[in-house]
C-alpha cells in the first residue's frame, strides 16, 4: 500500500498554510511534528479528503483519493483536532451511529463497540451520555470511532490532547499494536508521544516539511550539538535570549541548562550530551519560542 | 440504512430545541383552536347572551329549524317570511337613513337567530364580491314568479366571469373551466349547522405555528453537523456522503409528517369536540353560494390539511437546502421566518394580476382556502390551454419545489469543505 501526497499546497486567500509537500508512504506509523499552525491540521484534513487542496493531490495506490471515493473512505479512520459529538447519544449509541456510517453490519458493530469501549476504558461509561463526559473521555471515545472500521489508513490528529500520562502510555500501547499493515499518521507537538512508536518523523514547519526520517537519524541531525551547560542563576535570562535552551533545572543550587544549536555556546562549564527528539524540535523550531 | 435513519430521527426529536419547540408549538395550536368555540358569544330570541358551549348549542338548535335542502322552493318560502316582517307595523322603524327597518327586538327574535341561513339566501341576489349585511336585497326582491334562487346564482356565476377586472380577466377557457365545476354541484343545497368544521376552514393560516415549528426543529439536521464539528467524522466515513444524506433527509420529513398530523388532528378534533361533529356532510356552499368546488364541510378541511402539508414538505426541503447551504442554524431559521412572515405584510393589488397570482401560493397565503371569498375562490391558472385552479396549483407547486431542491443539499452537502 502507497499513500503519496503530490505537490499539495493550501492557501487561505493570502495565507500560505501548505507549501508544496510531496510526500510517499508505506506501512508503517508516522509522526507529524509541527509546531502551532504549522499546517499539521490542513494536510491532515486533506488527506481525509475534507478539504480541497489549492494545488496538488492525494493517492492511493496511484489513485486519486476524491476519485475513489467511498472505497477511499471505507478504509480510512479519522480523529480530527476539535470532533464533535451528540451530547444527548449515549456512548454506545455513538459509536453504533459512527459504526452504520461505516457500514459495518449491526451485528459485527456491536461486538466491535464494545470491544473498542473496552479497550479505551470506557465500558463502564457505554451507556452514559457523551455530553457528560470529560475532555479525555470524549478523546478516547474519539479513539475509538477511528479505528471501528479496522482503516488501513488512521490520520490521528493531535490523539493524545487531553489525555492524562497513564493513558497516553496506554494509547501508545494501542496504536503499535494496531500498527501492522496499516499507515499511521498521528500529528503531535508533544515529542514524547511519538518518540517511542514512530517509524518516521515528519517535521513541518510553516507549511513546509523540513525533514523526515527514524528518531534515529534525525537525533543524529544534532549529534554533537547538544550540550549541557552550568551556569550562573542570573545568567539564565540573557543565555535565554541567544540559545535554544531545551531543558533548565536546578542541581546543589546551580543551573544546568540544556542547549541545542549550530554554534557551540560561549559557556565554560559544558559537556556534549547524546541528543533526543525533543532536542530536535527545539532545534528546528526555537525561534517560533520568541527569538527571530 | 434502517439504524442510520433511527439514529437521524433520534437526533431530530431528542434534542431540547425540538422538545420545547414542539411542547410550545401543541399548546399554541391547542390554545388557537379551542379559544374561537370557548368564546363564541350567541344571544337567544330574548336577548340573553350565551358563551361557549352553551352558545354553541343554542347556534345549533336555530340552525337546525332551517336544516334539509334549500328547494327554490323553500328559499321562496323563506324570503316571503322575511318581506313579512316587514309588513307588520309593530317591527319595524324609519332607520337613520330614512329606510323602513326592523326594530331591534324583532330582529332579534326573527332575523339574528337565522342569520347565516338567511345569508346564504340573500348572497345569490347580489353583486359577486358585494355584502349585503341588513338583506335589503331579499327584502326587496319581486318574489311573484318564484325566488329562482339557483336561477340567480348561475347568474351571479356567469357575472363573476363575465365582468371586466382592473387586475386579471377571465380567460375563455378559464371560464370554461369553472363553468365546467359550478355544473358539477349537486343542487339543491344541503343547509344545517356545521360550526366546528366551518371555523377550521376559516383558521387555515394558523397551521403555520406547526410549520414555522417544524422548519426550527429540523433546522440543524445538517447545519448542526457543521456547527459541533461533526462534519469531519461524518464526510471521511464510508456512507457520509451518500446513505447518511439520504437518511438525514427522510428523517427530516418523517419527523416533519408526524409532528404535522399529531397537530392538524388536533387542530381539527378541538373545534369538532367543542363544537360538534355535525355538518360534515353539508356542502362548501352554504358558506359562499358560488363556491365552484363540488366539496363538503369535512372533504374542504381534508383538502385544507392536504394543502398545508405539501406547504410543509416545500417548506423542510427548502430549509434543509438552506441549512446545508448556510450553514448555522440561526441563519436558516431567519431565512424561514422571513419567507414565512413577509407575505403576511404583502396585500393584493387592484392593478396587478400576475402578482396577485404569485401572491396567492406564497406559503402563509397558501393556508388560506380563500373558499367564502368570490374574488379568491374563483382564482385559475392558464398554463397554455389548460387551466389549474389554486388549490391544484399550490399542491403541485410544493410537491416540485419539495423535490427539486433535494439534489442541491445532496449535492452542497457531498461537497461540504471542512475549514
Ligand atoms: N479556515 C482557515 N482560514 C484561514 N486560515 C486558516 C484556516 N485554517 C487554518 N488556517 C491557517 O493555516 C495555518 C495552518 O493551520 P493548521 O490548523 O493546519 O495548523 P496546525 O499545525 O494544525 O496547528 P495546531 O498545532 O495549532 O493545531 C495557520 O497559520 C492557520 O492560521
Ligand atoms: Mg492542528
Amino acid at each position: 500500500m502507497k499513500l503519496e501526497l503530490d505537490r499539495i499546497s493550501k492557501q487561505y486567500g493570502n495565507k500560505i498554510a501548505l507549501d508544496g509537500i510531496s510526500l510517499e508512504l508505506q506501512e508503517g506509523i508516522y509522526g507529524l511534528l509541527g509546531a502551532n499552525g504549522a499546517g499539521k491540521t490542513t494536510l491532515m484534513r486533506i488527506i481525509c479528503g475534507i478539504l480541497n487542496p489549492t494545488a496538488g493531490e492525494v493517492k492511493l495506490n496511484g489513485t486519486n483519493n476524491i476519485e475513489m471515493g467511498e472505497d477511499y473512505r471505507d478504509i480510512l479512520g479519522y480523529l480530527p483536532q476539535d470532533f464533535g459529538y451528540y451530547p444527548s447519544f449515549k456512548a454506545k449509541e455513538f459509536m453504533l451511529y459512527m459504526a452504520s456510517l461505516k457500514g459495518l453490519e449491526s451485528n459485527y458493530a456491536k461486538m466491535r463497540t464494545e470491544e473498542l469501549l473496552q479497550i479505551v476504558g470506557l465500558s463502564e461509561v457505554a451507556n452514559k451520555k457523551v455530553g457528560t463526559f470529560s475532555g479525555g473521555m470524549k478523546q478516547r471515545l474519539g479513539i475509538a470511532q477511528a479505528v471501528l472500521n479496522d482503516p488501513k489508513v488512521l490520520i490521528l490528529d493531535e490523539p493524545t490532547a487531553g489525555l492524562d500520562p497513564k493513558e497516553r502510555i496506554h494509547f501508545r500501547k494501542l496504536i503499535s499494536s494496531f500498527a501492522e499493515d496499516k499507515i499511521i499518521i498521528l500529528s503531535t507537538h508533544i515529542v514524547s508521544d511519538v518518540e517511542q512508536i514512530a517509524d518516521q518523523i515528519l517535521i513541518l514547519k510553516k507549511g513546509n516539511l523540513l525533514t523526515q526520517g527514524t528518531v534515529m537519524e534525525l537525533t543524529d541531525r544534532v549529534r554533537g550539538k547538544v550540550w549541557e551547560c552550568v551556569i550562573d542563576n542570573s545568567e539564565l535570562e540573557q543565555f535565554s535570549n541567544k540559545y535554544s535552551i531545551v531543558n533548565q533545572h536546578i542541581q546543589n543550587n546551580q543551573m544546568i541548562i540544556r542547549v541545542v544549536g549550530d554554534d557551540e555556546p560561549d559557556i565554560k562549564n559544558k559537556k556534549v550530551v547524546a541528543p533526543t527528539l525533543e532536542d530536535l524540535y527545539m532545534y528546528y523550531f526555537h525561534e517560533n519560542e520568541g527569538r527571530m | 440504512m434502517k439504524e442510520l435513519l433511527g439514529l437521524e430521527l433520534k437526533k431530530i426529536y431528542s434534542s431540547k430545541l425540538t422538545f420545547f419547540v414542539m411542547l410550545a408549538s401543541l399548546l399554541i395550536t391547542s390554545f388557537l383552536y379551542a379559544s374561537p368555540p370557548l368564546s363564541e358569544i350567541a344571544v337567544d330570541k330574548n336577548g340573553k347572551q350565551y358563551m361557549g358551549r352553551q352558545a354553541l348549542e343554542l347556534e345549533k338548535q336555530y340552525a337546525n329549524e332551517m336544516a334539509g335542502p334549500l328547494t327554490d322552493e323553500k328559499a321562496t318560502e323563506s324570503i316571503r317570511e322575511f318581506q313579512k316582517l316587514f309588513k307588520n307595523p309593530d317591527n319595524v322603524e324609519i332607520s337613520s337613513d330614512g329606510e323602513i327597518a326592523l326594530k331591534e327586538d324583532a330582529n332579534l327574535k326573527y332575523v339574528q337567530p337565522y342569520y347565516s341561513y338567511y345569508k346564504l339566501i340573500n348572497e345569490a341576489y347580489i353583486l359577486p364580491s358585494t355584502v349585503d349585511m341588513t338583506f335589503k336585497t331579499m327584502q326587496k326582491l319581486d318574489i311573484d314568479n318564484g325566488a329562482n334562487y339557483y336561477n340567480a346564482r348561475s347568474i351571479k356565476i356567469s357575472k363573476m366571469l363575465n365582468q371586466e377586472y382592473e387586475d386579471w380577466n377571465f380567460s375563455p377557457a378559464e371560464k370554461n373551466f369553472w363553468l365546467g365545476k359550478t355544473e358539477k354541484i349537486q343542487l339543491p343545497y344541503e343547509y344545517g349547522y356545521c360550526w366546528g368544521w366551518d371555523m377550521f376552514l376559516k383558521c387555515g393560516e394558523l397551521l403555520m405555528v406547526v410549520i414555522l415549528a417544524i422548519c426550527i426543529c429540523i433546522a440543524p439536521v445538517f447545519a448542526g453537523e457543521y456547527q459541533t464539528h461533526m462534519d469531519s467524522l461524518i464526510l471521511t466515513a464510508k456512507y457520509g456522503k451518500s446513505k447518511v444524506i439520504i437518511a438525514k433527509i427522510l428523517a427530516a420529513f418523517l419527523f416533519g409528517s408526524i409532528a404535522f398530523f399529531i397537530h392538524a388532528i388536533l387542530a381539527l378534533a378541538l373545534p369538532l369536540a367543542i363544537a360538534g361533529t355535525d355538518g360534515a356532510g353539508l356542502p362548501i356552499q352554504i358558506i359562499n353560494v358560488i363556491c365552484p368546488y363540488k366539496l363538503t364541510m369535512m372533504s374542504a378541511c381534508v383538502v385544507l390539511i392536504i394543502t398545508a402539508y405539501m406547504v410543509l414538505l416545500g417548506m423542510i426541503s427548502l430549509t434543509l437546502l438552506l441549512s446545508t447551504k448556510l450553514g448555522t442554524t440561526f441563519s436558516t431559521l431567519i431565512v424561514d421566518i422571513l419567507i414565512i412572515f413577509v407575505p403576511v405584510f404583502l396585500s393584493i393589488s387592484e392593478t396587478n394580476g400576475i402578482w396577485n397570482h404569485i401572491l396567492l401560493l406564497l406559503p402563509y397565503n397558501a393556508l388560506s382556502t380563500g373558499i367564502r371569498d368570490d374574488y379568491f375562490a374563483y382564482f385559475s391558472y392558464p398554463l397554455g390551454n389548460m387551466v389549474m385552479d389554486v388549490m391544484q396549483v399550490r399542491v403541485l407547486l410544493y410537491i416540485i419545489l419539495a423535490v427539486i431542491l433535494l439534489p442541491f443539499t445532496v449535492k452542497i452537502f457531498k461537497r461540504h469543505q471542512v475549514l
